[in-house]
């Protein structure tokens, strides 16, 4: 390397393609299929987001994820939840019902609020929020309070029309599919873009894909209840 | 015995709440029977107002007067103020209302070395609570009131006059000089002294009691035995209450609820001043807003661990105050501690990371906290059941810090959906059903019997759904697998 060059290596004034690992410390999501995909997992103490609808397996895509921060004693907090969360469900996944909060609001604000003080507090282990807008200096003060507290927020907002993107260190989006969930990735910090993945649910929730049709059966039209 | 009596001349004036570094006008307390003045501040003496001018006078001298009636019992509250203050240090604190408290040093003198160390444990408490007052000691009870008293009216410089002459001769030579309406005999027997030229209280020692006793009634034969030491007053000593309770009367009024956190965070120094010395935490308080007009209005705070910094419950109060609209000004204030708890040291994992800053909370410190803003029904937990119906297996209710709820151990592991509607709603939309049925019926003994064959089934939406068919052949959607 010649002077020049190793003048602005020092000043860091080169970006270098290949050392995108120094970036962000990434923790394991507890499932090795998705930390493959993810190469390596995601951002440690920071906010990931998940564009999608609710209802087609976007909780078990990150399940393993939060029972492994379950497995403190730390708090997992479900905030403005789109109904009641199952505790059975959540027992059938090794974690403790008795380690979860739920909180509701009236007004949006206010669950982001809640939000920042949980991910602030340091006694919550993953904050799971439910709300559609956010803005860009709220995403900041989000990362700030989970850096601070040490906690992972988890941001589930619907498909968003155009492509806005907030300022978190990890956004995919998630869209059903046969064998289980087919994922985008818009933004990963630090790293290429990928191309999207299928996220294969098959050996852990065999009940909840949609099996192969033998070719032997005749499939008759869905029906109507009702 | 020795007796150490403090005569406080302004007790209601210099307690009076107001805001620091606000221009307040010459004040007055007027008594509202005699109509005269009780109390003058500084600025009021320096418009010419004395003690007993009265208040058309007073009003005459200057313009701009406050005038706040006298209150017996604040008189009264402030006392008991400083007995509870002073009552870690002295033991036996008789109160004397409306002006004076009453200490019975002789017994502490085993505790302390002499009369002045006693004095300078109390001195602070005192000093926080008022500048103005009057200190005395003598060998009776009503002999020490009698010489704080007549301190007071002359005082030479300063604001407070303190005596700690032990000496038998000193205290009597005072005592002598003690002008007859400082004691405690009733005015008419006063004026009837004085015409016959006793003014002083070493003037009436002088003459034989048998003599006095033929000419007066017995109440003065009494008080000279009080002041001599031979009768004993029968004294009330003070009692600490079990529970903090302050009230604070604002001369003003407040009608924003951002503007009652200056005077609400006065209350809770108090409270903390209270819980300091006691070691306790508060585990609820009531604070109480005397309305104009419109009676009261009560905010509860909780903290689920118990909180002792005033700052920290100035936090959850003021997300309580946020929330809440004022139907009418404040006048007042109480604040209350309805449940105080032993102060419990927690001793978290050194080795943690997340014990490395200090301005972490322990998990009932942020429910406190967030009860206090989104209300306690909106923080809620979740439970599990040995039930087979959904609905009774997963409960979902408010957090409650005193209740613990135990989980049911996992039996089956059957699948469930991660969001369970609260209830079920007929459901009319094609699905495909994916699996089941799997039948869920409630027992014999069980109320609201239900019999439902549950299906896994996907939408339009490619959404997993949980439906179930009722006997009647009524379809409902239960939950989503999210």
């Amino acid at each position: 390397m010649n002077r020049i060059l190793a003048q602005l290596h020092d000043n860091h004034q080169i970006w270098h393609g290949n050392n995108h690992h120094a970036l962000s410390h990434n923790i394991s999501t507890g499932d090795q299929q998705l930390d493959h995909y993810l190469s390596g997992g995601i951002p440690d103490a920071s906010v990931i987001e998940l564009q999608t609808i609710n209802g087609i397996g976007e909780l078990r895509l990150l399940v393993s994820f939060v029972a492994s921060k379950a497995q403190s004693t730390r708090l997992i907090s479900f905030i403005a939840p789109p109904s009641d969360i199952c505790s059975q469900m959540l027992a059938n996944h090794g974690i403790d019902p008795q380690q979860v909060l739920v909180l509701c609001s009236e007004q949006g604000s206010d669950s982001l609020w809640s939000a920042e003080q949980c991910l602030k507090s340091g006694c919550v282990g993953v904050v799971i929020l439910w709300h559609q807008q956010f803005s860009t200096a709220q995403i900041k003060r989000f990362k700030l309070a989970a850096e601070q507290g040490q906690t992972n927020l988890i941001i589930l907002r619907q498909q968003q029309s155009f492509p806005c993107y907030l300022p978190v260190p990890l956004s995919l989006s998630l869209s059903p599919y046969q064998y289980g969930l087919k994922v985008t990735i818009n933004k990963q910090l630090g790293h290429w873009s990928k191309p999207e993945f299928l996220f294969d649910m098959r050996q852990r929730w065999p009940d909840l894909v949609s099996s192969s049709k033998p070719s032997n059966v005749i499939e008759l039209k869905p029906r109507k209840v009702g | 015995m020795l007796w150490l009596y403090i005569h406080f001349p302004q007790l209601q004036l210099d307690t009076l709440y107001q805001e620091v570094a606000a221009a307040t006008p010459a004040t007055v307390i007027i008594d509202p029977v005699t109509n005269s003045v009780v109390q003058c501040d500084m600025q009021a003496t320096d418009n010419g107002i004395t003690v007993g001018q009265s208040l058309g006078s007073a009003a005459a001298l200057c313009p701009s007067l406050r005038v706040i009636s006298y209150c017996h019992d604040t008189q009264l509250t402030q006392l008991e103020d400083i007995a509870g203050a002073c009552y870690q240090h002295i033991a036996d604190i008789a109160l004397m209302p409306p002006q004076g408290l009453l200490f019975r040093l002789s017994p502490m003198l085993k505790l302390y070395r002499d009369v002045i160390c006693c004095w300078q444990t109390i001195k602070p408490y005192i000093e926080q609570v008022t500048p103005h007052y009057s200190v005395a000691i003598a060998h009776s009870a009503m002999a020490a009131q009698c010489l704080a008293r007549q301190q007071m009216i002359n005082p030479s410089e300063g604001k407070s006059i303190v005596s700690l002459d032990t000496e038998n001769t000193a205290i009597d030579e005072k005592l002598e000089d003690v002008e007859l309406k400082n004691t405690n005999l009733a005015k008419n027997v006063v004026l009837k002294l004085g015409h016959i030229g006793i003014t002083r209280l070493g003037d009436l020692l002088s003459i034989p009691l048998k003599e006095l006793a033929q000419r007066f009634d017995i109440d003065v034969v009494n008080t000279l035995g009080k002041i001599n030491g031979e009768l004993r007053p029968a004294l009330s000593y003070y009692q600490p209450s079990e529970h903090f309770s302050y009230y604070l009367e604002l001369h003003f009024e407040i009608q924003t609820t951002a503007l009652l956190a200056r005077p609400v965070s006065h209350l809770l120094k108090k409270l903390e001043q209270y819980l300091v010395s006691r070691e306790l935490l508060a585990s609820h308080c009531q604070l109480t807003l005397f309305l104009r007009d419109k009676g009261t209005q009560t905010i509860d705070i909780d903290s689920a661990q118990g909180e002792q910094k005033s700052a920290e419950l100035l936090a959850l109060c003021t997300l309580k105050l946020e929330r809440m609209k004022l139907a009418a000004p404040v006048l007042g204030l109480t604040l209350k501690s309805t449940l105080l708890v032993e102060k419990q040291t927690l001793s978290g994992d050194v080795f943690s990371p997340n014990n490395a800053s200090s301005n972490q909370l322990s998990s009932s410190q942020l429910i406190s906290l967030l009860q206090a803003k989104l209300g306690a029904h909106n923080v809620q937990r979740i439970s599990h059941h040995h039930e087979h119906a959904p609905e009774y297996a997963n409960r979902q209710q408010a957090f409650k810090a005193n209740k613990t709820i135990v989980n049911a151990q996992q039996s089956i592991s059957q699948l469930r959906p991660s969001y369970l509607l609260p209830v079920p709603i007929p459901w009319s939309e094609p699905v495909t059903i994916m699996h089941g049925p799997e039948r869920i019926v409630s027992h014999w003994w069980q109320e609201n019997p239900i019999e439902r064959d549950y299906y896994i089934a996907k939408n339009k939406q490619q959404q997993w759904c949980w439906l179930f068919k009722k006997s009647d052949g009524q379809w409902f959607i239960h939950g989503y697998f999210g």
